[in-house]
């Protein structure tokens, strides 16, 4: 592989829910999932993308400020109600509250290893988003890179598969991908395994490292992630 | 391999607008409890890494604009219901009319229902998923699972402040009693300028799609839907509106909504007119927002200039985005709002350049709309 397409794409706010936490606050990831990338290659294509068509790479930052990151709590009314004498009245104890942490001003750069998608990113067929439906995103620039593989290298925050030798991070368990090719039928997690959050400057050592060739820090890496399977096997 | 589309037919609508809120406290976040006192409300607020900005929730203006456009239109409501009941007989489940075909709040803003019951059935599958690769009452019970959700063809981002610091300002107030000592209260409010982005998806508007796990259009709304002539069935499992000026009119009223909005909380205290003083909308054939960060505040919070629109960058996005831009751009301003050097060389913007159109936010949107959309509404009302 000598070329890969990459995208920045930015927004105002992201919301990368931790799945399974269903009380309380919801908590946002510190970088979205790989299923959340392809659900959003997917929106952008206007159709369902599977692991077999693409590679995916990215870098994720939040914030405008260098230091200290762009988070919030937004609150979401929730209204009650009851049924009495068959009619449905605002419950007596009022409105609820739903507490979503997220990211302001994030930037993805994304790396794709299939030259199809150049177009679809030039000419998404529907609006992507970082998360909710509020989470609006736009692309703000599409190009084709070119890359040479090296075996180790410094990348910026991303996801890769747990574990990652002598590097620090948070573990997260998340599937692949989804499949939803069945009608009716809620979509399936495919490949659910352990993710680590690599933050940035960390220093790996991993078959799939690229370089882009124009990157005047000859030690910056994109890891592309290598999908454990599409059948759900490793 | 993938194809690329031959025509140039708008899909999507984009925008950005810009809502003055000057002494203004349009969406609260409760009781600030990082004092001692407990008699103050702020609105809400971020952290964008290095200050505090506030800003208005995308379900916040949202509401607002339903509102709005429930109102302006007459159209019926889409009211929330009960469907479905806890043993002890109190409402567990809500939802609105859930019906796209007579309701156009349903088809514009989307809508939720969300089953129980989905772990059981997929259990009851995976036991006799062993033994056959599918029966026909294995293709029944996973019916039973549909969960209707129709994701909004309008998307909106959360309405957020141009101006980073010096925005806060504080409305100290007591409440006198005839008896005691008065009761202080406080309310944090703010001076600036909010931003949205928003994008409407004009090929899901007035479509259903019931593909993959989102059912978008309920079964029991197909028959009488297709029968009455309202709903015609484009492809499997694909539906849309027989009348194809019907997701137009929707767009159109939806544009309009949004040229005149109002809303807001404190309205009693604070007053704001919230109905956009920028506007600008474009037409595309994909669904790159391009609109965005197009408004800067006015670095000089000292002078009473407006904020600005960066001249710059909308030249560049007309000139990068040619080949995506359907319409042209339309830039609706409400003078004396921008700073005045600004709003003189919008204004010249359209002089001669095909690429702009420049008019007040409420006349560039029934430029756009009856000309793209081919609905007037002012002749529709007559």
């Amino acid at each position: 592989m000598d070329k890969l397409i990459h995208a920045t794409i930015r927004g105002i706010t992201a919301t990368f829910r931790i799945p399974l936490i269903v009380s309380g606050k919801s908590l946002c990831a510190p970088v979205p999932s790989y299923s959340t990338l392809l659900g959003f290659i997917g929106c952008c294509a206007g159709r369902e993308v599977y692991p077999d068509e693409v590679r995916i790479g990215f870098e994720y930052r939040f914030g405008e400020g260098t230091s200290g990151a762009g988070l919030g709590v937004d609150m979401e009314t929730t209204h009650r109600f009851e049924l009495k004498d068959d009619r449905l009245r605002p419950h007596p104890k009022g409105t609820s509250i739903r507490f979503y942490e997220f990211h302001a001003y994030p930037v993805l750069e994304l790396y794709l290893d299939n030259m199809d998608f150049f177009d679809i990113l030039m000419q998404p067929a529907g609006i992507p988003t970082f998360g909710r439906s509020q989470d609006l995103a736009w692309i703000e620039r599409v190009e084709k890179v070119d890359v040479e593989q090296k075996p180790s290298g410094k990348v910026c925050t991303t996801l890769m598969p747990f574990p990652q030798e002598a590097v620090g991070g948070r573990m997260l368990r998340l599937p692949e991908f989804f499949d939803n090719k069945k009608t009716g039928v809620t979509r399936d997690p495919m490949n659910i395994r352990l993710f680590q959050v690599i933050p940035t400057g960390s220093i790996i050592v991993n078959p799939n490292l690229y370089h882009v060739k124009t990157d005047e820090d000859d030690d910056h890496v994109i890891y592309l992630h290598k999908w454990a399977g599409i059948d759900g096997k490793e | 391999m993938l194809e690329k589309k031959q025509t140039k037919e708008m899909s999507h609508i984009v925008g950005t607008f810009l809502v003055s809120a000057n002494g203004a406290f349009l969406n609260g976040a409760g009781i600030d409890t990082s004092g001692e006192d407990r008699t103050s409300v702020i609105p809400k607020q971020f952290s964008n890494g290095k200050y505090r900005v506030p800003y208005v929730s995308a379900q916040a203006w949202r509401r607002w604009l339903r509102d709005t456009l429930i109102e302006e239109t007459e159209w019926p409501k889409s009211t929330l219901h009960a469907i479905k009941q806890s043993e002890r007989g109190t409402t567990s489940k809500i939802a609105g009319e859930l019906n796209p075909i007579d309701y156009p709040e349903d088809d514009l803003f989307g809508y939720m229902r969300s089953e129980e019951g989905q772990g059981r059935t997929k259990k009851a599958e995976e036991e006799s998923s062993g033994e056959e690769e599918s029966s026909g009452e294995e293709t029944q019970q996973r019916i039973k699972v549909k969960a209707l959700i129709r994701a909004s063809p309008f998307m909106s981002s959360i309405l957020v402040s141009l101006r980073k610091f010096g925005w806060k300002g504080k409305d100290e107030g007591f409440v006198h009693l005839e008896e005691g000592t008065p009761v202080p209260y406080s309310t944090v409010f703010y001076n600036t300028n909010l931003q949205a982005i928003f994008g409407l998806d004009m090929t899901r508007a007035g479509v259903f799609r019931n593909v993959g796990d989102r059912i978008e259009l309920r079964e029991e709304l197909i028959k009488p839907g297709t029968e009455s002539g309202k709903l015609k069935e484009r492809e499997k499992d694909i539906y849309e509106l027989s009348d194809s000026n019907a997701a137009k009119i929707r767009a159109g009223e939806l544009l309009h909504a949004i040229s005149i909005l109002r809303g807001g909380a404190k309205q009693a205290a604070f007053a704001t007119d919230v109905s956009p003083k920028v506007l600008i909308l474009a037409g595309l054939d994909c669904g790159n927002l391009i609109l965005n960060n197009i408004f800067e505040d006015n670095p000089d919070q000292a002078s009473h200039d407006g904020p600005n629109i960066k001249v710059e960058t909308l030249k560049e996005i007309a000139a990068d985005y040619a080949d995506r831009l359907v319409t042209p751009i339309y830039i609706g301003i409400r003078k004396g709002y921008l700073n005045l050097e600004n709003e003189k060389t919008i204004r010249t913007l359209a002089n001669g350049d095909s690429r702009f159109v420049v008019d007040t936010p409420i006349n560039i949107t029934k430029a756009f709309v009856s000309k793209h959309l081919g609905y007037d509404r002012d002749k529709t009302a007559q």
